[in-house]
C-alpha cells in the first residue's frame, strides 16, 4: 500500500512538473532543415515540438 | 505532420522536430525531403524538464507559450491545433492569401487594435481597386466572424471553465475596442465578474497559479526533473512541503472551485 502511495506521488510530481513547462524551456538546437526559428520567433505561435529519430 | 504544417503555418502554427538519435544532417534532410516536410528540423535540441518516454513524442504549446498537451494523440491533434489557433487570434485574418492587404493581415496576427482595423477594412471594402476590395471583404468577414466565435466559445465554457471564459472575454474586449464585438465582450465579461461563484473561481485560480510557480521552482537534478530520482525529491523536499501547505490553504478558502479540485489532487498525491 505504502509502495502504491509512493508511486502515485512520483507520477503526480511528474505530471505537475511537466504541466508547468513553457516554450521558453525549449532549446531548439541547430537547425538543419526548414525555417530557423528561435524561441523568441515562436512567441504568439501555436507550436508542436516533436522528438523524433531518423532510425 | 507535413500536411498539418502546410495547412496551418500561415495561420500561426509552427512545428519543430528535434532529431534525438544523433543522426547526420544529410540523413535528416533526406528523410524530410522525401516526406515533403517543410517544417523546422534540428539536432541537439531539447526541452528542459521534458519526460520523453520514446520516439516519436510530441508536446503542444499554445500561443502564450504554455504546454497544453503531452504527446497528444494524432487523431485529436488537428482539432486541438484549430482550437488553439482560434483562441490565439492568429487565425483571425482568415486563410488569404493576401497581396494588397498583406501588412494588415500581419497586423491582425499580432492580435491588437482589431477594432481600428475593422474600421479601416470597412472603408477598403468599397475601394475602386477591385483586388483590394475583394481582399478587404474577405478579411473583414473573417475578423468579424472570428471575434464573434471567440465570444460565443467563451460563453459556452462559462460554467465548466469560468476563469478561461473570463480571460478570453477580457482579451477580446481589449482587442476589439471601438467595434461592436469589443463592446459585447466587455458587457459579457462585466456580467460574469458580478457572479459571486465566478469571483470565487477567479480568486482561487490566482492562488493556484502561485502553486504552479512553486512547481516550476522545483530544481532539476543532473539536468532532469525526474521525480523517480530520489536525489531530485530530496533536493526539492522543502518546496514540495510548501506546495502541500499552499494546497491546504487554497482548499480551505475556496472549497468547491476548479482550482481547489486541482490542489486537492496534487496535495493527496504528495502524501
Amino acid at each position: 500500500m505504502a509502495r502504491l502511495g509512493l508511486v502515485a506521488m512520483v507520477l503526480a510530481l511528474s505530471v505537475s512538473a511537466q504541466a508547468a513547462m513553457s516554450i521558453t524551456d525549449l532549446n531548439p538546437g541547430t537547425t538543419v532543415s526548414g525555417p530557423a526559428l528561435t524561441t523568441k520567433d515562436m512567441k504568439g505561435k501555436v507550436v508542436l515540438v516533436m522528438y523524433w529519430g531518423v532510425r | 505532420m507535413a500536411g498539418l504544417y502546410k495547412k496551418y503555418e500561415s495561420q500561426g502554427f509552427h512545428i519543430i522536430g528535434l532529431e534525438s538519435q544523433g543522426s547526420a544532417s544529410d540523413a535528416i534532410k533526406s528523410i524530410l525531403s522525401g516526406q515533403g516536410a517543410g517544417y523546422q528540423a534540428t539536432t541537439g535540441g531539447n526541452i528542459k524538464g521534458a519526460n520523453v518516454t520514446g520516439l516519436p513524442h510530441s508536446f503542444l504549446f499554445d500561443a502564450a507559450g504554455n504546454m497544453v498537451a503531452d504527446d497528444p494523440p494524432l487523431r485529436k491533434l488537428e482539432a486541438k491545433i484549430k482550437e488553439l489557433l482560434k483562441e490565439s487570434g492568429a487565425a483571425l485574418a482568415g486563410p488569404g492569401p493576401y497581396k494588397k492587404l498583406a501588412p494588415m493581415a500581419a497586423q491582425i496576427k499580432l492580435g491588437s487594435g482589431l477594432g481600428s482595423i475593422l474600421k479601416t477594412l470597412a472603408t477598403k471594402k468599397t475601394s475602386k481597386d477591385a483586388e483590394e476590395a475583394a481582399e478587404a471583404t474577405m478579411m473583414y468577414d473573417a475578423l468579424k466572424n472570428g471575434g464573434t466565435e471567440m465570444i460565443d466559445s467563451a460563453l459556452e465554457k462559462k460554467d465548466s471553465d469560468p476563469v478561461k471564459a473570463l480571460a478570453v472575454l477580457d482579451k477580446v474586449a481589449v482587442q476589439f475596442t471601438g467595434d461592436d464585438i469589443g463592446t459585447r465582450a466587455k458587457t459579457e465579461a462585466d456580467t460574469l465578474k458580478k457572479d459571486p461563484k465566478i469571483k470565487k473561481e477567479v480568486e482561487a485560480d490566482a492562488m493556484w497559479k502561485q502553486i504552479e510557480k512553486m512547481n516550476e521552482g522545483l530544481k532539476p537534478v543532473r539536468g532532469m526533473k525526474d521525480p523517480k530520482d530520489e536525489a531530485f525529491r530530496k533536493a526539492n523536499m522543502p518546496t514540495i512541503q510548501g506546495i502541500v501547505g499552499a494546497c491546504q490553504q487554497l482548499n480551505a478558502r475556496y472549497a468547491g472551485t476548479n482550482a481547489a479540485a486541482k490542489a486537492t489532487e496534487l496535495m493527496e498525491s504528495f502524501r
